[in-house]
């Protein structure tokens, strides 16, 4: 069942430069994301998941740059897009929900200053017809007592309530892909299992198509189809989401998974993955994970690894996959 | 892990703080828990459920409104400072941030050797030998310890945490999530550092912790915490995979689970309640999904055996009989 991609990102590079040199936080990632359909983009710390998110949105700021690739959604480059029509497709075709509601909603506003703001910006409602399409937003998120919750502040709503009027904003002119950024990283457990529940009922009824961007393998398990994991920059293995889980290739994948503890299974060891990840602006030769990795092999610590085609649904970038490339690797851009 | 005897024994220990205008924050509610010699045991909850605040009690940081703290047959609460002072290195504590619990301001090797001096180690030859002695037991390297906090990465930070709770030679360690700020690799390394020192000096353990998985992984037994009191206690397993309290199982349900299916999601209508307005009855009626007895509204459960060594606070969990 093949579906047709909307957002399209091929060989993006971001990069930073810093007193220490030049930083390469997304260095060659590429992924597609079709209608309805839920890609997470998983990894630590630092290693270049939001940098990424940040990129499609074309929202990087000096010093940092992107300094190659493409992000096309619908046919249309949007690196190569104006300032003014990418303002257009920001919230209007692309939204994006970040992690923190604290600081990414005003504090000196109110919430139906902030819901209709982006209704008028993007002029598909204003004045009391913004206010009326505001107050079914809130409700359409669980937010009990809409019409009184718009004279609120942030502050006096709950981080739930916050991450539920952000949702608000997010999908308020109906966006064709959502990328959401750690969407449930600061909420606890079962306010988590709330707002998972909200996105994914968005995602069915509006088939949106999603890139979550997660930390968390569990969320990953449970709400995305597709997976790219992402080290140094790079996304290392990318497949469907139950093949991920059950059989990990890469070796990082495969460690990240031993590290997880499982609820409940004590008799399933946490085994750690040793050191550090490496800096991004001394990278070392070769492989990203080779100083770490537990199947090192010579060649890894002389040159990097392409992604190899293990099957139709499956790239791994590791020479151990070497020979099981069915297609030729795709082409490395310098 | 062997439990031969009780170490630490807290009983009906309650810390409210003054709220303003008369009101009073009820951040924990007649919490009574024993913890035997060599034991972990883990208290999880979410956000404001007042394990932290209950971890700070444990440890004497802060003084309970009312309860009893009992350490080894002595109770900490009424006996003099002096008494006190020689008996607190037994109970040490290590902190989630460790960005913010070392003093930026010190070398590891100081941070790590104020305890010793505090016990009296003199010399400062010997000081260092211990210093470095603890830090090769938590994993870094002692050539270090003439560096800051700042040169350290998140994972080594709490490794320093773990070095200078360590060198009171404690009997209990309460780890107030001491896993919490680190990325998945990492939280590993920790808690493998942690559970070989714990079998090392047959250490016993509070393991505080928002995280089910990781709490279910290092406790023999756990405690769940709800809006101030301990609504579920019991061998680990059995609360996990036999959860008594409608808040347990909701709680469990909602972990996303990695590589097993996906029990079906109970979700908990709206937000915790405030400590400052604790729903009157069970305080967890107002977000209670069971069907309902008029006690639930009225009378606070306590505490009750509904299986061997496993205890739930609720009407509707009475006896083993009716469950199942």
């Amino acid at each position: 069942m093949m579906r047709q991609p909307l957002l399209e990102v091929q060989h993006l590079r971001t990069r930073f430069e810093t007193y220490r040199g030049t930083l390469r936080a997304v260095d060659g990632v590429s992924l597609t994301v079709s209608r309805g359909e839920t890609v997470a983009l998983v990894g630590e710390s630092g290693c270049g998941k939001s940098v990424a998110a940040l990129s499609i949105m074309r929202l990087i700021r000096p010093p940092g740059r992107i300094a190659g690739g493409r992000v096309i959604l619908d046919g249309r480059d949007l690196l190569e897009a104006s300032e003014v029509e990418m303002r257009g497709i920001r919230g209007g075709r692309i939204a994006m929900v970040f992690q923190d509601p604290l600081s990414t909603l005003n504090p000196t506003f109110t919430v139906e200053s902030q819901v209709t703001e982006t209704l008028r910006v993007h002029r598909v409602a204003a004045g009391a017809q913004a206010r009326d399409r505001a107050i079914e937003l809130l409700d359409a998120m669980g937010i009990p007592a809409p019409r009184e919750r718009l004279r609120s502040y942030p502050h006096e709503l709950s981080g739930g309530m916050r991450q539920r009027v952000m949702i608000a904003i997010a999908v308020s002119c109906q966006p064709e892909v959502l990328i959401a950024d750690e969407p449930t990283t600061a909420l606890d457990v079962t306010l988590q299992a709330q707002i998972m529940d909200l996105l994914a009922t968005i995602k069915e009824e509006r088939g949106l198509a999603t890139v979550l961007i997660t930390h968390d393998l569990g969320i990953v398990a449970q709400f995305a189809e597709k997976a790219a994991v992402m080290y140094a920059g790079q996304i290392v293995e990318e497949c469907p989401v139950s093949r991920l889980m059950e059989e990990p290739l890469h070796p990082y994948t495969s460690g990240l998974l031993r590290c997880v503890p499982r609820l409940g299974r004590p008799d399933v060891p946490i085994t750690p993955i040793e050191g550090t990840v490496p800096d991004l602006v001394s990278l070392p030769a070769g492989c990203r994970f080779a100083p770490r990795c537990p199947k090192v092999m010579a060649r890894c610590r002389q040159a990097m690894p392409p992604p190899y085609e293990v099957d139709a649904q499956r790239l791994v970038r590791c020479f151990l996959y070497a020979g099981a490339d069915t297609a030729s690797a795709a082409e490395e851009e310098d | 892990m062997s439990s031969d005897g009780v170490l630490l024994t807290a009983a009906h220990v309650t810390k409210h703080f003054p709220a303003g205008k008369r009101r009073v924050l009820r951040a924990v509610d007649d919490v009574s828990l024993e913890i035997a010699r060599g034991e972990t045991l883990g208290l999880v909850g979410e956000s404001g459920c007042g394990k932290t605040t209950l971890g700070k009690l444990l440890c004497l940081l802060e003084e309970p409104t009312r309860g009893e703290i009992w350490l080894d047959g002595t109770d900490l609460l009424h006996i003099p400072p002096n008494e006190l002072r020689e008996l607190r290195p037994r109970l040490q504590m290590i902190f989630q941030d460790p960005f913010a619990s070392l003093n930026p301001h010190k070398t590891i090797e100081q941070i790590v050797g104020l305890p010793l001096r505090i016990k009296s180690l003199r010399g400062k030859a010997r000081i260092r030998e211990r210093v470095h002695e603890l830090l090769g037991m938590v994993g870094l390297d002692p050539s270090q310890s003439g560096r800051f906090p700042h040169q350290f990465s998140g994972g080594q930070r709490q490794r320093i945490g773990i070095a200078r709770a360590l060198a009171c030679e404690p009997e209990l360690i309460i780890a107030d999530e001491p896993v919490a700020s680190l990325d998945v690799s990492i939280q590993a390394q920790i808690l493998q550092v942690l559970r070989d020192l714990q079998a090392r000096f047959h250490l016993a353990a509070i393991f505080i912790s928002h995280d089910i998985s990781v709490v279910s992984h290092v406790s023999q037994r756990i405690a769940v915490m709800y809006l101030g009191r301990v609504v579920e206690l019991g061998p680990a397993q059995d609360v996990i995979y036999d959860p008594k309290h409608p808040y347990t199982r909701a709680l469990l349900s909602a972990v996303p689970r990695v590589g097993e299916a996906q029990p079906e999601a109970t979700l908990l209508p709206g937000d915790i309640p405030s400590p400052i307005a604790v729903p009157r009855g069970c305080r967890f009626h107002t977000r209670c999904y069971l069907e309902q007895v008029t006690e639930c509204g009225t009378g606070e459960p306590g505490l009750r055996e509904v299986a061997n060594g496993h205890f739930a606070a609720c009407h509707l969990a009475r006896s083993k009989a009716a469950e199942s």
